[in-house]
């Protein structure tokens, strides 16, 4: 029984073929102007790995922003449900996962999970992009730094500026306005990563639980928002492995599910 | 297709009721109920140096006359009274009870089973008697409903008011104790225990109804009431009574009778219950409400909502239109509860 | 009679003719229809609200109406006493986006949507709002309060102080404030508000109010027979129809609904309570969103929902000042607004109701910019937490362009109770 889920983001179409449970195949394409044709692109790259054909997968369930756009797909579950059943496959060595924070390209969520792993409660960002990947996207090209190495540079500061602003637009004329003033890189940087903690703190407020916490997502490989969130919530979060391919894992679980209710 | 239904039930019953109560306390004896007959309870009687008293006295006196009937003496929570001298199927005053046996310094052993029987019905049913059997709230009702019909204005008593009222029923039931205590020291001279011996009848509003209602041919004189001060008094109450054409129920906020019976309002077994969820506070209870009491609009923590000014009419659960919401409980059974008319 | 408004500058009213409105009205409105129609059953009349809510039949016909017309705005307004003085009462709140925009030439971005759109119709000269000759504005908050004060330059306006709680003390004003206001009606109308058409009027609301209970005994009976957009179609309607067709065409609505009872069976659908600012056609974006994606919304208690047709006016007698008197209480004392202090009787409300359609889930309606009602969802939020009904929150205004997030909210919320 061969399954697929794909998660399709705003920044990257992630894509994971299971095979009785164990991952077989996993690819991530770039979602850019077409979200179908990264789908098809992540989905054709993964089974290019195995040797399989679009035939061979039983079921697939497409989850993310673009979840309704793919042709191909069998079910679209949302991309919180398919987190949470990711998540609580993945587990955590700091316990059952309580709270799951995704930090997504387009959205970020807090996600509260019950005792088995059921969702409890949840929590988005508004509908604009602050405290979210496409923050850190936009902050990264106005410092001409690459955003993967964001995390580290913000480690390194001692003194981080406050941001103000909520707003990506206005975030982003603030910064430029830190650099005029010849603020320290390393500090604006690690200021940004502060602000986005500071949000996603606020929305774990809202959902209410704050022990073993589970963060994925692209953003979860920022080690500094990591960081900045656990000095705020005073308790370790625990990342796993790859972090961006917890909710297309979620997804292809719900495929093997779905496949044993027909 | 529903114009034979009845739309307030409970108000419908409790006109019936009040109708048949009425005649059976005003006008019992013109139906031919032998009274003596109907007695279950000992008949308490005055002492005999007592009754050479009052034979001596001048005739005609309504409330001291030598002609006072041995009545039915079953003293229901009700009024009915020794003012319906030839008729009257109950003499049920509570107070007229109260004031007497003290005047007469009654042994206790005759009046326990009185009391007894008082106890019963009052921690059964409340001040139920206001709403349903009462015939001075029958008259009342019916002066406003004449108001009603003529279309004219109903008036309000302030809240202060009505408080100043409910203190003044307390001054009149706590003065009928001491006058009746005062008119039982025999070291008085009768003269003088005389003027203050059945406070409660003297100050009663009553007695300018029942004798022209109740006795026939009438045969009411006032003269042997000279006790100036209760008579002014007594005037007084009955011009409150006849306000109710205007403020309904006026008489029922001073009433002794009805205050007595108050305290057993609260934790009697006839009870009103509220469901504070489906309460949508719309206030069609208070505007419904003869006393216009607010307590059970404003309760929306307890389901208890049994409280002292509370004549159990029930329109409250009549008018109510949320399903459910408020209900009468009788011994922990549901009577009637609210519902919503079409 | 007090005047409120003095008026010292008049100025101008600003007006501006923006083409193409009535088609954006129209287009806005079968969106949501078509949305509507994809329902499995729906009773059969329906089209006839589909028709009124459209506008155009009932704007020509209110165009021919020579009697006096008068617009309102929120669920305080006594429509007894419009009736009573034989003329019109038309509800002006908007829930339509294009009205925005024009607005939005004159006023800033951040103002309540509602306002802005209701006034949109003004500043363009259409809908129903130009046929009205005075307008009738409560002060629940602070945009209609300055909404009064804008307004006073098209037409006239009088205004209702809404007390700010419900003791003996403000009730006592608010019945003032009911008596100026029939004053008002009659100088304007130049008819005596006599208690003969107090009383009838009454009743005719009455009935309004009965028939549109058993709508929602039968709907509570089984919510399925009717869909939540429909039958707030069907309240909505009654805000511009002419009464009495109301009444015959929802009554004819009762009938038929409740021969079907016995053959419709209750399926698994999730039951939803829909809460929070007001919902007004034609933004049923979340409605549509909620129940295309196979929810059903069971009860709400919107002020332009239930609210609206909900509460009752029972006088105890038919005399003039028990009558106002009722009207008056009938207005405040039942109103679950947020205007008020403290206004446990909505929390109330909202608990009773999920008890009694037993509802799955709460989705709670945060106007953008409705800072009474946004407030308010923190503690309803924390109670219903405690009650472990799960809420979700969509914050949202009139404009489409956040379709898609609110849609994997809801889903993602309906998912969460599908379990």
């Amino acid at each position: 029984m061969i399954v697929c889920g794909i998660d399709i983001g705003s920044v990257a179409t992630k894509t994971v073929i299971l095979k009785d449970r164990d991952i077989i195949s996993k690819s991530l394409a770039l979602t850019k102007a077409s979200p179908k044709l990264a789908a098809e692109e992540a989905l054709s790259k993964a089974l290019r790995q195995i040797n399989l054909s679009e035939k061979d997968i039983s079921y697939i369930v497409s989850t993310g922003y673009g979840r309704r756009i793919i042709e191909f797909g069998d079910r679209t579950v949302t991309e919180i449900t398919c987190c949470g059943r990711g998540a609580t496959q993945i587990g955590s060595p700091l316990g059952k996962i309580q709270t799951i924070i995704d930090l997504g390209g387009q959205d970020s969520k807090v996600i509260s999970l019950d005792e088995e792993g059921g969702i409890l409660d949840f929590v988005m960002n508004d509908k604009c992009s602050a405290g979210t990947g496409r923050f850190l996207e936009v902050m990264a090209s106005v410092l001409e730094e690459r955003i993967g190495d964001l995390g580290e540079i913000a480690l390194r500061s001692n003194n981080p500026v406050r941001i103000n602003s909520t707003c990506t637009v206005f975030s982003e004329s603030e910064v430029i306005s830190l650099i005029a003033q010849g603020r320290n890189k390393e500090d604006i940087i690690s200021g940004i990563c502060a602000s986005i903690a500071e949000r996603i703190a606020g929305m774990i407020t809202q959902v209410g639980k704050k022990e073993s916490i589970f963060f994925c997502g692209g953003g979860a490989r920022n080690r500094g928002i990591h960081r900045f969130l656990e000095d705020k919530l005073g308790v370790e979060l625990y990342v796993p492995q790859e972090p961006e391919f917890v909710i297309a894992l979620g997804a292809s679980l719900i495929a093997i599910e779905s496949l044993k209710k027909i | 297709m529903e114009k034979n239904k009845i739309r307030r039930p409970m108000t419908f019953l409790r006109r019936i009721s009040q109708i048949l109560c009425f005649i059976l306390i005003v006008f019992g004896a013109f139906l031919g109920i032998k009274k003596q007959n109907l007695s279950f309870l000992p008949f308490i009687e005055a002492p005999l140096e007592y009754k050479e008293q009052l034979k001596s006295e001048e005739k005609g006196a309504v409330i001291l006359g030598p002609a006072y009937p041995q009545a039915f003496d079953t003293y229901l929570p009700v009024k009915s009274c020794r003012f319906l001298r030839q008729v009257g199927t109950f003499r049920a005053c509570f107070m007229h009870f109260v004031s007497e046996s003290i005047s007469w310094l009654t042994p206790p052993r005759l009046l326990f089973s009185h009391i007894l029987l008082f106890l019963i019905l009052a921690v059964l049913l409340g001040r139920f008697w206001c709403g349903w059997v009462c015939p001075l709230g029958f008259i009342q009702d019916i002066l406003n409903i004449i108001r009603k019909n003529f279309k004219l204005r109903r008036f309000f008593f302030s809240e202060k008011f009505k408080k100043t009222l409910r203190n003044l029923g307390y001054l009149l039931f706590i003065s009928i104790i001491i006058l009746s205590l005062l008119s039982a020291i025999p070291k008085l001279p009768w003269s003088v225990r005389k003027q203050v011996y059945l406070s409660v009848c003297q100050m009663c509003p009553v007695r300018f109804i029942f004798p022209y209602i109740g006795n026939w041919p009438i045969k009411h004189n006032f003269s042997p009431f000279g006790y100036g001060i209760f008579t002014m008094i007594s005037i007084a109450f009955f011009l409150l009574l006849l306000v109710s054409f205007f403020i309904k129920r006026s008489w029922c906020r001073v009433c002794p009778s009805g205050l007595l019976l108050s305290f057993f309002n609260k934790g009697s077994f006839l009870a009103k219950r509220k469901e504070p969820l489906k309460c949508t506070r719309c206030g069609i209870c208070v505007g419904v409400c003869p006393l216009d009491n607010k307590e059970v609009y404003l309760q929306k923590k307890k389901k208890n909502i049994d409280f002292a000014s509370c004549i159990h009419c029930f329109r409250c659960i009549d008018f109510c239109p949320e399903k459910n919401c408020l209900k009468v409980y009788f011994l922990g059974k549901t009577l009637f509860r609210s519902k919503f008319k079409r | 009679m007090k005047e409120i408004l003095e008026r010292r500058y008049t100025l101008t009213p600003f007006k501006k003719e923006i083409k193409g409105l009535k088609d954006a009205f129209r287009r806005a409105s079968l969106r949501n229809l078509d949305s509507m129609r994809k329902r499995g059953f729906r009773p059969k009349n329906i089209s006839y609200y589909e028709e009124v809510i459209l506008g155009e039949k009932r704007y020509e016909e209110l165009k021919g109406f020579s009697g006096r017309i008068i617009g309102y705005f929120c669920t305080f307004i006594p429509q007894e006493l419009i009736y009573a003085a034989r003329a019109i009462p038309i509800r002006l709140c908007s829930g339509f986006y294009d009205t925005v925009l024009v607005c939005e030439e004159i006023l800033a971005k951040d103002i309540c949507p509602l306002v802005k759109s209701s006034f949109g119709f003004k500043i363009s000269a259409s809908s129903y709002f130009e046929l009205c000759d005075a307008v009738i504005l409560p002060t629940p908050c602070d945009p209609k309060k300055k909404l009064i004060e804008i307004l006073s330059d098209y037409l006239p306006v009088w205004v209702l102080k809404i007390p700010q709680d419900k003791t003996s003390s403000s009730k006592e004003i608010w019945l003032e404030e009911i008596k100026s206001l029939k004053e008002r009606i009659e100088d304007f109308t130049k008819t005596k508000l006599t208690r003969q058409r107090l009383e009838e009027t009454i009743k005719l609301i009455h009935k309004r109010q009965t028939l549109f209970r058993q709508l929602y005994e039968i709907r509570r009976a089984n919510p399925y027979l009717m869909g939540g957009r429909d039958f707030l179609l069907v309240i909505q309607t009654s805000f511009y129809d002419d009464i009495e067709r109301w009444i015959d065409k929802t009554e004819e609505l009762c009938k038929q609904l409740s021969k079907e009872k016995t053959h419709f069976k209750t399926d698994e659908k999730i039951k939803i309570l829909v809460t929070g600012s007001p919902i007004i056609w034609p933004n049923f974006k979340l409605l549509n969103i909620i129940e295309d994606l196979g929810a059903e919304i069971v009860c709400d208690d919107l002020c332009s929902g239930t609210q609206s047709l909900y509460n009752l006016v029972e006088p105890d007698e038919p005399t003039t000042d028990v009558m106002l008197g009722a009207i008056a209480d009938g207005y405040l004392l039942s109103s679950v607004c947020p205007c008020f202090i403290e206004n446990n009787d909505r929390i109330d409300r909202v608990l009773n109701l999920i008890e009694e359609f037993r509802v799955g889930g709460v989705i709670y309606h945060s106007l953008r910019l409705c800072q009474l009602y946004e407030i308010e969802s923190h503690r309803l939020r924390l109670i219903l937490k405690e009650k472990k009904i799960p809420m979700l929150t969509i914050h949202t205004d009139y404009s489409q362009e956040d379709t898609e997030q609110i849609k994997t909210r809801v889903e993602a919320f309906l998912e969460m109770l599908k379990r």
